[in-house]
């Protein structure tokens, strides 16, 4: 049998769990590329733990943790050219903190969006986010190309944005 | 310039995007709030995506441990097929024993890489693998019933001229009870010395493989996959289980091939990597395929254990990153260091 949680770590894998989509939402508004984000996250949960004192205002502090490991990420691809200045990612990640209660709806509104996908739609959605799925590949195992399946994926996700827009403005008018 | 913005976004998220395009974007994105907005909500629905997969390949492939679980209530999930985040499982995992403190890198600073092999296993020499699930020594391949093959019904090693081929998906005396549809190539290493040549730096470990099969029905699914185990230095391996070994990692990290093709002359790779918790003193490595349920069907519409028609893996990676912090002043450009 595992030993049994020290309270220190139930306490912070419960602040974390309850953070864990806002703030991973929070580095992907600075930080699109899914494999770089999911790197830095990995560098925050370290960090968080290790600097770990009690739940004081925990949202506050992991989001300033988060914000520092991308920031110190793009610094260090600044020659890039194809991502946005630091100026705007600072920009985008205050707006995005401020919309912190939209998009936990927009999350909860995402599991009845894709509810009402038809189950192909469905299951490519679901693969092509998998960890590891190679989008040429995925293509080839279809027999479709490679564009032709990134514009599937577009107009879902075209489909699944306006869907949860859709239902937070019908939340907000009943 | 007569701009698509929404078809921009949807381009720079999924990294598709030219450089004036993104400069375009940028300047739109300064001026114009309803498109900032339009943005972050096309991001964050990205990131539920990315979520709402990860959660749903991890609860499919990986039991969750009981006193894990009740910290996240499915009450309050968002999603209700999902009770469990893989990086609340990494949180999970890697907090146990780690109480050292590091710096939080200072905006500004610039970072000092040091890129080094840890193992390039491509089975054409060393003693043939144990079938005895997890390794009870290091640097010994052992695992699932699996041979060291030569090139098999059309199938030829990437590496060399050996690969390992996977039998079963069960081992010499198993005794659990459950079901298991994957068969597993495992071995553990030592990496004390990189962990003491990091002196507190950042260690990333890097695995990969490849996978491949003979030409398998259509109506199969086969998954290659790869993990990483970070053991503390207390770990005990004589009588391990996996689970075991799962419940006593300091950190886990999966990747995943999902549905490997039938073709028997491409080789596709799987790989993982994992920033290493203090206190780390080992490292489980692990290969595997896995058997899948096709399209909606559930896992238990396939049989409770797989005898596998030839499925093999070759040329398994494994790298160590050393990522150290210095000040501005001492910033050196980036510095790789040759296996």
């Amino acid at each position: 049998m595992p030993p049994p949680l020290d309270p220190q770590h139930a306490q912070f894998l419960r602040l974390y769990a309850d953070q864990e989509q806002a703030l991973h939402g929070y580095v992907r508004s600075m930080l699109p590329d899914r494999h770089e984000a999911s790197e830095v996250m990995q560098e925050v949960i370290v960090t968080l733990w290790q600097k770990f004192e009690g739940a004081h205002d925990f949202r506050k502090w992991s989001f300033g943790v988060a914000r520092m490991k991308v920031l110190h990420h793009l610094q260090r691809k600044m020659r890039d050219r194809h991502v946005f200045s630091e100026e705007l990612v600072k920009q985008l990640a205050d707006r995005q903190a401020e919309l912190e209660v939209r998009h936990t709806k927009q999350r909860e509104a995402l599991e009845h969006c894709l509810e009402k996908l038809p189950q192909g739609q469905r299951e490519l959605v679901i693969t092509a986010y998998t960890k590891g799925t190679r989008m040429d590949d995925l293509a080839v195992q279809r027999g479709e190309t490679a564009m032709a399946l990134y514009k599937k994926l577009h107009r879902i996700r075209q489909a699944l944005l306006e869907c949860v827009r859709r239902t937070l403005t019908q939340e907000e008018l009943a | 310039m007569n701009m698509n913005w929404h078809d921009l976004i949807e381009r720079y998220i999924s990294g598709t995007i030219t450089e004036a395009e993104t400069e375009a974007l940028e300047q739109q994105l300064k001026t114009d709030a309803d498109l900032r907005d339009w943005y972050l909500d096309a991001v964050n629905l990205d990131s539920a995506l990315e979520l709402t997969a990860e959660s749903a390949e991890l609860a499919m492939i990986l039991p969750v441990p009981p006193s894990h679980r009740v910290l996240t209530p499915a009450s309050s999930h968002p999603f209700r097929w999902l009770s469990w985040r893989p990086l609340t499982a990494a949180a999970a995992g890697l907090v146990i024993g780690m109480f050292c403190t590091s710096v939080v890198f200072g905006f500004g600073a610039r970072s000092v890489e040091k890129v080094l092999s840890l193992l390039q296993e491509s089975f054409e020499s060393g003693p043939a693998p144990l079938v005895t699930g997890v390794p009870p020594l290091l640097e010994q391949w052992s695992g699932d019933y699996s041979e060291i093959v030569l090139e098999h019904e059309g199938v030829k090693p990437k590496d060399g001229n050996k690969m390992a081929r996977l039998l079963r998906s069960d081992f010499e005396g198993r005794t659990v009870p459950l079901p298991s549809r994957q068969g597993d190539l495992m071995r553990v290493v030592d990496v004390r010395p990189f962990q003491s040549e990091a002196n507190g730096a950042d260690v990333v470990l890097t695995l990969s493989a490849l996978f491949n099969a003979v030409t398998f029905p259509a109506t199969e699914r086969y998954d290659g996959m790869v993990t990483i185990y970070a053991l503390g230095a207390d770990t005990d391996l004589r009588g391990a289980t996996e689970d075991s070994v799962k419940e006593d990692a300091l950190a886990f990290s999966v990747g995943r091939l999902p549905a490997l093709d039938r073709v028997t002359s491409t080789w596709q790779p799987a790989s993982t990597r994992l920033l290493l918790p203090a206190g780390t003193a080992f490292v489980m490595l692990k290969a595997s395929v896995c058997r899948m349920p096709v399209g909606s069907k559930s896992l238990s519409s396939l049989p409770e254990s797989v005898t596998f028609a030839g499925h093999f893996v070759d040329d398994v990676r494994a790298s160590i990153r050393i990522r150290d912090a210095v000040p501005n002043h001492r910033a050196q450009a980036v510095t790789q260091v040759a296996k």
